[in-house]
């Protein structure tokens, strides 16, 4: 009897219906795990023309149209385009600077050569009041040039401060725990140490030598010239070891912690397919597919904040570039003309304009490096 | 090309017209002297006043009509400080000589200031930053 009503059971649990559950990613669905609060903290956080160039980023409804902006975005053709139309438009005040400071040097040469005085000291305080004159032509330059560097360095600092919890967010939400943490934590650290060697080192350096160049005629036999150029030198060694150290530790961290968050995401989709009873496979299929929208917000994520870099640094990397331009230039013609006194000021504040140069280039290379890692930090 | 024939002309007529004053031992040859030199000196103020005056019409308006100006005062105060110390100087009178470098060298550096002091402006604006 117990025999027959126990078979009887097992052949009803054979008539209840089974069914498999997919869990099925519709390509072009709005993900739930965008970061759009982090997002919108970024946006608010970037000056007003970069925010018109990726407007229809920002104005993308899904991931899609998010990654077919992105996609416009990163083309060459885009590029090649955009750095033409700002060389034509930061080249026109390069030439006025070019324009004016020719003017001053061949004036003060042909006046110096009318007015051979005869008196030795009449001379010398005439050459020192055309030296001062050009002095201050050349050091308005400088300065102008220095304070367009360093709002750009305290600019991208800012933004990849706002960057920060987008990609923290994106990297916790995929389970990239570890790597969330120390990527967090390294950027902070250059950037506060960049905000602050810059603020509290380079610029005071650079006022400080620019007045002792553009003071020196003064001073004949001390060589500033010679302490501005080892000066430099040591700086962008310094400048140099300092992203060497900084991207070999954060390519290293970002390595191992992938690992480690990897392996920790192997283990569970190992114990969801082991251990939960018929579902677990789909579980950790399923588990799969979202790290897939998970890679996909990464990309994009990591994809337009390169972007938003790019825009930010190209102007004034520009910028400093045809200023520098600008000071060979003249500073070529001066030497022609023999005019060793202005010349000297223009190396001189070439070689200052030249750390801000370096610091820039170095900043912008290190972040992107950065958003790289963070991109490629996908789990597998 | 024919002001400079006459210029020439003029100076060597004025250096025979003070020799001979100065083998008659006359007190006039100094001021001949001076006054010769006044003369010429003033046809060349002529012609660099037609420099300036193209000079500050093609710097007009631009950004650097303020350095321009600068440059020609700095220019005009050497040269006149220079042009008076040597007529003094030939004049026999060398202390007054010394007085206008004196002052031509205290112009020039009066001149200076304003530059001294935009530089310290620019130095400590980055100072500052």
């Amino acid at each position: 009897m117990k025999r027959i009503l126990l078979f009887i059971i097992i052949m009803m649990a054979f008539a209840l219906p089974v069914n498999s559950a997919e869990y099925e990613y519709l390509y072009g669905d709005e993900t739930v795990i965008y970061p759009e609060a982090e997002m919108d903290s970024l946006i608010s956080s970037l000056p007003e023309d970069v925010r018109e160039e990726i407007d229809d980023f920002i104005s993308a409804e899904n991931d899609k149209e998010r990654a077919e902006a992105l996609t416009d975005k990163l083309d060459l053709g885009f590029w090649i385009r955009h750095i033409l139309s700002l060389i034509t438009e930061l080249f026109a005040p390069c030439l006025e600077e070019t324009g004016r400071l020719l003017v001053i040097i061949l004036l003060s040469k042909i006046l110096f050569g009318i007015t051979s005085l005869g008196n030795g000291e009449l001379n010398g305080m005439y050459s020192l009041s055309v030296s001062l004159i050009c002095s201050v032509a050349v050091a308005g330059i400088a300065v102008d040039t220095v304070n367009i560097a360093a709002s750009y360095i305290s600019r991208i600092c800012s933004v990849v401060t706002a960057m920060l919890p987008v990609m923290e967010a994106v990297m916790l939400s995929s389970g990239n725990v570890t790597g969330a943490a120390l990527n967090g934590t390294s950027l902070m650290i250059y950037i506060t140490v960049t905000e602050n060697f810059t603020v509290l080192v380079l610029i005071p350096l650079a006022g400080a030598l620019l007045a002792l160049s553009c003071s020196s005629k003064v001073f004949d036999s001390v060589n500033i010239s010679s302490l501005i150029s080892g000066l430099r030198r040591l700086l962008t060694t310094i400048l140099s070891f300092f992203l060497l150290i900084f991207s070999f530790v954060l390519g290293i961290q970002s390595s191992l912690a992938a690992s480690a968050d990897s392996l920790a995401l192997k283990t569970v989709r190992f114990a969801l397919g082991s251990y939960v009873p018929i579902v677990g496979g789909a579980v950790s299929e399923a588990l799969s597919t979202v790290h897939a929208g998970f890679d996909l917000i990464r990309r994009t994520a990591g994809g337009i904040a390169v972007v938003i870099i790019l825009f930010i640094v190209l102007p004034p990397l520009l910028s400093i570039f045809f200023t520098r331009l600008s000071l060979c230039f003249c500073r070529t013609v001066a030497e022609l003309l023999e005019c060793n006194d202005v010349s000297r000021i223009i190396t001189d504040a070439d070689s200052v304009l030249s750390v801000f140069c370096a610091l820039a280039v170095m900043s912008s290379v290190f972040f992107i490096f950065a958003i790289t890692l963070f991109m490629n930090s996908g789990l597998t | 090309m024919s002001d400079i024939y006459k210029l020439c002309g003029v100076a060597v007529i004025a250096l025979c017209g003070v020799l001979l004053l100065r083998e008659a031992r006359s007190p006039f040859a100094e001021v001949a002297v001076s006054f010769f030199g006044v003369c010429i000196m003033a046809r060349v103020a002529v012609n660099i006043s037609e420099l300036i005056r193209f000079l500050k019409e093609l710097s007009a308006g631009s950004t650097a009509e303020d350095y321009i100006k600068l440059l020609l005062k700095a220019a005009g105060i050497a040269y006149i400080t220079e042009l008076t110390a040597d007529i003094c100087r030939d004049a026999g009178v060398v202390s007054i000589a010394s007085y206008v470098e004196i002052f031509g060298k205290t112009e020039l550096l009066m001149l200076s200031v304003p530059l001294i002091s935009e530089l310290c402006r620019l130095s400590i604006s980055l100072l500052k930053l």
